[in-house]
């Protein structure tokens, strides 16, 4: 019996009552133990790219336990979102496994891929709701536009219009949610690929957000993306938000956060924690895809580091095999180290094939854990990332674990020790007049490049994909 | 059971986030005629041992904000079986999410490691105005306001925050405490906050050194 989402609305305000913080500490975290003690998952250091079936199909399970164990908690009611073990299944069997974004010829289909899958992923590039300055933001597009590689623009953060600060809620907030918007549309229009999808919103607002669903900004044929409460949890805002783009028919990604060291507890607690957040996503929130990710609490946003790699590449496993959703996988949108650096483009390579081996999308977006403005490479980045992302779909799981580990070993120490280094930012990166990246960000491409074809990553198949 | 394993069920009360259990332990010593002072400083150095657990990923945070739970139900025990005057808490920290930011999981664990480490901690909880924290603080006699933001867009409410206090005339009463992903050292410097960290534990050793009390 698969469950609609007038009776989600209904159970938002008659489940029974659970106050949050009893819910985080009293109900998800025992139970999300006890779970990966019955279910036997541990973390293993040294399988960050997993090859146990058995291992993710039991994540799978734990995960979907889980939801139907605890629900999903409306923080605005404190009630309990409560699903049967049945209906999550019915439910979810009904997700789309693929969907057409965007317009005209920049068109594209993304499709439901599964482990170890040779589909070319599908490539969402841009600051990825990092800030990015008011003065440069039409060049920023442009410049992503002007990349073959992008299939979708993830746009940056407008943290100022004409100047005056934006505060969130504000009309100021609104007014820079729509001009940003507006801008992408205009540089994409000006790099002659005016179809393209974007991928949005950074507003944080329901008006805001509300706000720029129009043609002149969020068309039907682009993707908005709703976040569903970190550690299962939903409010009234994000269920009016959904509602309203569902009505006005443009397309939904909706995604999880489970933190490592958060209410899930360690990695492998995340693992379930996410497997979890993607059903749940889908039951309550009625996405066409979903973006799943694991971060660790304890080193800031990033999503690099080996527990993190680990407990993703799981969770994409996990939902590869058993869910019809294409997951597009926000897996390496934030890098430690920032833009023109090794670590930068070393973090990217290893998020990057451990989650499209594991039958992920591409994303990536931002250096300096996505909190400092400018600090994206720009373009250069999202031919990397399809460079890397097309050859990761000649691996298998044990090759690609050969390499993510190769690559952790490069920068992983200065995750622990705090010491990424700070890069450069896009107008460092690139020149702003011609929207090309300069000299020494190409030629460090160029290196990093060579070092990962050592490792075993055949990058000339790539290159045919992108041009 | 002799005064040692008094102490020692307190801690093992402490280390297994047992907030009744704590507070058990902490009247048994109490009842004892124990020093009290030293159950303080015993479970302060037991949820110390907890935070850097926490720091070293083998804690997670529902564990810290449990163990922050039952170190409270301790303490209030055997700081009222303190003479007058001797209280131990390091001093009171209101904390919350600034207005329009609703993004608390930072917030919780900075909280949990300042209770740790030995602060009284007033919790907002999220989307607080700047109202709310100046109402709180003075209500509580907060020796700290510490304000988190999440996103680049409710990071300048950190600085409303503060520039609200300045205009009711109390912003010197307190220390100002900013952290949050995008917040930086340089952006604190800017918007006149007393500290800057980038995590929990820094926080904790931030916030001990505003009050005097270096750790």
């Amino acid at each position: 019996m698969n469950v609609s989402v007038q009776e989600i609305w209904r159970r938002a305000e008659t489940g029974p009552t659970c106050p949050v913080k009893t819910f985080d500490l009293k109900v998800l975290f025992p139970t999300v133990r006890d779970l990966v003690k019955r279910h036997e998952i541990s973390y293993d250091p040294e399988a960050v790219v997993p090859s146990d079936d058995g291992l993710i199909d039991r994540v799978y399970e734990a995960g979907a336990e889980l939801l139907s164990e605890v629900g999903v908690l409306c923080t605005d009611s404190e009630k309990l979102i409560r699903f049967t073990r049945e209906e999550i299944e019915d439910t979810v069997s009904l997700a789309p496994r693929q969907v057409t974004v965007g317009e005209g010829r920049e068109a594209v289909t993304i499709s439901h891929r599964d482990v170890e899958d040779d589909s070319v992923p599908f490539i969402m590039a841009g600051p990825h709701f990092a800030s990015v300055s008011e003065d440069i933001q039409l060049k920023v597009y442009e410049a992503y536009g002007r990349e073959p590689a992008v299939d979708s623009l993830v746009l940056g953060t407008a943290t100022t219009v004409d100047g005056l600060e934006v505060k969130p809620g504000s009309v100021l907030e609104m007014r820079a949610a729509k001009q940003n918007v507006a801008a992408v549309r205009e540089g994409f229009r000006r790099a002659g690929r005016p179809g393209t999808c974007i991928v949005g919103s950074e507003a944080t607002s329901a008006a805001a957000i509300i706000g720029c669903c129009g043609p002149r900004y969020y068309r039907r044929s682009d993707i908005l993306d709703i976040s569903i409460g970190v550690q299962l949890k939903v409010d009234h805002k994000t269920l009016c938000v959904v509602d309203h783009c569902r009505d006005y028919g443009c397309h939904l990604t909706v995604d999880g956060t489970a933190f490592i060291g958060g209410f899930f507890g360690g990695p492998e607690g995340a693992a379930v924690g996410a497997v979890a957040e993607t059903l749940a996503s889908y039951l309550v929130l009625r996405g066409e895809m979903t973006s799943l990710w694991a971060p660790e609490v304890n080193y800031g946003p990033g999503m690099s580091g080996r527990r993190s790699l680990w407990a993703n590449a799981l969770a994409h496993a996990a939902c590869a095999r058993h869910m019809p959703y294409p997951v597009l996988g926000w897996t390496p949108q934030q890098c430690y180290a920032g833009p023109c650096t090794d670590m930068y483009l070393h973090e990217i390579a290893a998020s990057t094939v451990a989650s499209v081996v594991c039958g992920s999308s591409a994303t990536h977006g931002a250096g300096r854990r996505g909190v400092e403005r400018d600090y994206f490479g720009g373009p250069l980045d999202a031919r990397f990332l399809r460079e890397v992302a097309v050859a990761a779909t000649r691996l298998d799981r044990p090759a690609a674990n050969r390499i993510v580990k190769a690559l952790l070993e490069r920068y992983e120490d200065k995750i622990r020790g705090k010491a990424a280094p700070t890069g450069k930012t896009f107008q460092e990166c690139n020149d702003t007049d011609t929207l090309q990246p300069t000299r020494e960000y190409v030629d460090l491409y160029e290196k990093v490049k060579e070092d990962l074809e050592a490792l075993g990553l055949d990058l000339r198949v790539a290159a045919s994909h992108v041009s | 059971m002799d005064q040692r394993e008094r102490f020692d069920a307190l801690r093992e009360a402490l280390l297994a986030y047992d907030e009744s259990g704590v507070a058990r332990a902490a009247t048994r010593l109490v009842e004892s005629g124990a020093d009290a002072g030293e159950g303080l400083d015993l479970m302060a150095s037991t949820i110390r041992e907890i935070g850097d657990r926490f720091e070293q990923g083998e804690v997670f945070l529902p564990e810290l904000m449990l163990a922050a739970d039952a170190m409270a139900a301790g303490t209030a025990v055997l700081t009222a079986a303190l003479p007058d005057g001797a209280r131990k808490s390091l001093g009171t920290i209101v904390i919350g999410v600034v207005k329009g930011d609703i993004h608390d999981i930072g917030k919780m664990i900075v909280g949990a490691m300042c209770s740790a480490a030995g602060f009284q901690v007033v919790d907002l909880g999220v989307d607080v105005a700047p109202s709310a924290f100046a109402e709180a603080s003075e209500k509580n006699g907060a020796d700290i306001i510490a304000l988190s933001a999440l996103l680049s867009t409710t990071l300048p409410v950190q600085r409303d925050v503060i520039e609200y206090l300045d205009a009711l005339g109390v912003r010197d009463r307190y220390k100002i405490m900013v952290g949050g992903a995008p917040c930086t050292a340089a952006f604190a410097d800017d918007i006149g906050a007393d500290g800057y960290a980038l995590d929990g534990a820094e926080a904790a050793r931030i916030a001990a050194a505003l009050v005097g009390r270096p750790q």
